[in-house]
């Protein structure tokens, strides 16, 4: 995968974690994630909820572009991982920063795991994260740190 | 609603049988369960059974061909890792509702025909279901653990050995229960030692794959009395699922489990300082750690030190996971539920030998099934037994 101007570009081989979850953001040279608004509380969900789990509003939710910002809440290695992961991936539980109850479960990456540290602030990078059994490699979302003091050399994917 | 009792509990020893049909397991169990009640098969109006659904389509009915019963009422119970507690509540509802006098509650699962037919994976790596967007993303079951382990620590400053202390417990306790799947003691620096599955969560902190099946009958307390002189009640039984959302407002905790705790403790009139003895769902250790502050026994952040002073065991202010536990009992998944109602229904009646908690008279079971976003349980269901 590569990107764009902004835009997530996928390679000849390559498949979406889940197709539409990427989007371009006008003026950002990165990618965004596309989530759901309740019309009547503002709450966020992603993955995107047709209805608004908080308040339960009968009204569909809507459209909104994710921002990329997002702490550390907590985080575990995988030791021992599943047919076509990448073992020692570090697993990260994190809070987006659009919304105090939208929590995001992804792989954290370009990052020693002795250099994470639960609170640290987070920016959203695509990345691949796993392997297909007919070959395909899966872009899904993932975290690295904001600070560029912590990133360590990108792995399973090109770093911005 | 009338009051409701279990007049009969029983449960075939966990381990790994790939030769031993669910419907059979289940079978042997209810027939457990009926003689300890002394009831015949054909006294039961209804079955409910809790499996995951991937035994056998009509299981229920299947279970009761196996003992010889037909033509009666059969619900199949899913609800992930609590669907036989799923089952238990729909059969209290059935009996206290005027409903039904006597029903089954069968609990059954075969994982080891799972995994031979694909189903599952081999080895403590159970997936979500493969719909969830987080389970594609890397999520396991030992990962949903130690992401809420890794919080606490950060939160409370809970360390590594608090987390596996709840093992060695554990183990400790399976050494007397003939039931248990596993039945060895293990040190903390064993423990420690065992295989990194997810940080800090190592292979003997995670509960094993595993087949079992578990039942008790369910009739009024009125007629209980005129079949035992040692009739357990139920004080109350509560089912909720995850607001999802709900957890990461406050305190690192799982919010369903918090909740339904209060609302049993209010419908039973029974306190967290008045429960003996608990089953609960230490599918891994740190789960067992944070649940003894949402079920109330200890102040939240306090469950590091109710571990290590002991509070949880024999001796202690309640003693926690007597079988053993999942970790060591076993966790077949849909025989989870009825398996921990039986050994508290076992300790109530003083029948535990070894391993019996002296004058138990409250016993509590906490069984999780699923999650969902934010890592809040899908299932959450507290039952309060009392005699």
């Amino acid at each position: 995968m590569r990107i764009e101007d902004g835009e997530l570009v996928l390679e000849p081989g390559e498949v979406l974690i889940r197709p539409g979850i990427f989007t371009r953001q006008p003026g950002d040279c990165m990618p965004h994630l596309l989530g759901r608004k309740c019309q009547d509380c503002g709450d966020i969900s992603f993955p995107p909820y047709r209805h608004c789990l908080l308040c339960g509003s009968e009204k569909e939710t809507v459209e909104v572009v994710l921002g990329n910002g997002a702490v550390l809440l907590g985080y575990t290695v995988a030791r021992q991982v599943m047919p076509g992961f990448f073992p020692g991936y570090i697993l990260a539980k994190v809070r987006m920063k659009d919304d105090p109850t939208l929590v995001v479960t992804a792989q954290l990456v370009d990052v020693k795991e002795e250099d994470v540290e639960v609170g640290m602030d987070l920016v959203m990078v695509p990345r691949v994260i796993r392997e297909l059994p007919n070959g395909e490699k899966v872009v899904s979302y993932c975290f690295r740190p904001a600070d560029p003091a912590r990133v360590s050399a990108a792995q399973g994917g090109e770093s911005p | 609603m009338r009051e409701v009792a279990i007049i009969g509990a029983g449960m075939i020893p966990f381990g790994k049988f790939p030769d031993y049909p669910a419907a059979r397991m289940g079978g042997d169990a209810a027939e457990m369960a009926l003689r300890q009640a002394g009831i015949r098969a054909t006294d039961i109006e209804a079955t409910f059974l809790g499996n995951t659904g991937g035994n056998a389509p009509n299981l229920a009915q299947r279970v009761n061909g196996e003992i010889g019963i037909t033509g009666i009422p059969a619900f199949n119970h899913e609800n992930a890792c609590a669907s036989s507690s799923a089952a238990f509540r729909q059969a209290v509802l059935a009996v206290g509702h005027g409903m039904h006098d006597y029903v089954l509650v069968v609990g059954v699962e075969n994982m080891t025909c799972h995994i031979a037919s694909g189903r599952l994976p081999s080895g403590p790596l159970v997936l979500p279901h493969g719909a969830n967007l987080e389970a594609d993303n890397g999520m396991m079951m030992p990962a949903v653990f130690a992401l809420l382990g890794s919080q606490h620590m950060a939160e409370y400053g809970t360390t590594r050995e608090q987390f596996a202390r709840v093992a060695v417990k554990n183990h400790a306790h399976s050494a007397h229960n003939p039931y248990a799947q596993y039945r060895k003691v293990f040190t903390l620096e064993e423990i420690l030692n065992s295989r990194m599955v997810c940080d800090p969560l190592t292979l003997l902190q995670c509960c094993p794959i595993g087949d079992g099946a578990a039942a008790v009958v369910v009739t009024t307390a009125a007629n209980a009395r005129r079949h035992t002189t040692k009739p357990v009640y139920v004080a109350a039984s509560v089912l909720t699922s995850g607001k999802y959302k709900a957890s990461v407002q406050g305190a690192v905790q799982i919010e369903a489990c918090a909740r339904a705790a209060r609302e049993c403790y209010e419908a039973a009139g029974i306190g967290p300082e008045d429960v003996d003895v608990v089953e609960l769902h230490d599918c891994f250790s740190i789960h067992e750690l944070v649940a003894y502050e949402d079920l109330g026994f200890c102040p939240k952040g306090e469950g590091g030190r109710f571990i290590d002073e002991g509070l949880s065991d024999y001796g202690g202010k309640v003693v926690v996971n007597p079988s053993g536990g999942l970790l060591c009992k076993g966790h077949p998944i849909g025989a989870t539920g009825v398996a921990q109602l039986v050994e508290i229904v076992w300790q109530l009646q003083g029948l535990c030998g070894a391993r019996q908690v002296p004058g138990a008279k409250v016993g509590l079971t906490h069984n999780g099934g699923g999650f969902g976003p934010g890592n809040e349980p899908g299932a959450m269901s507290i039952t309060i037994l009392k005699v």
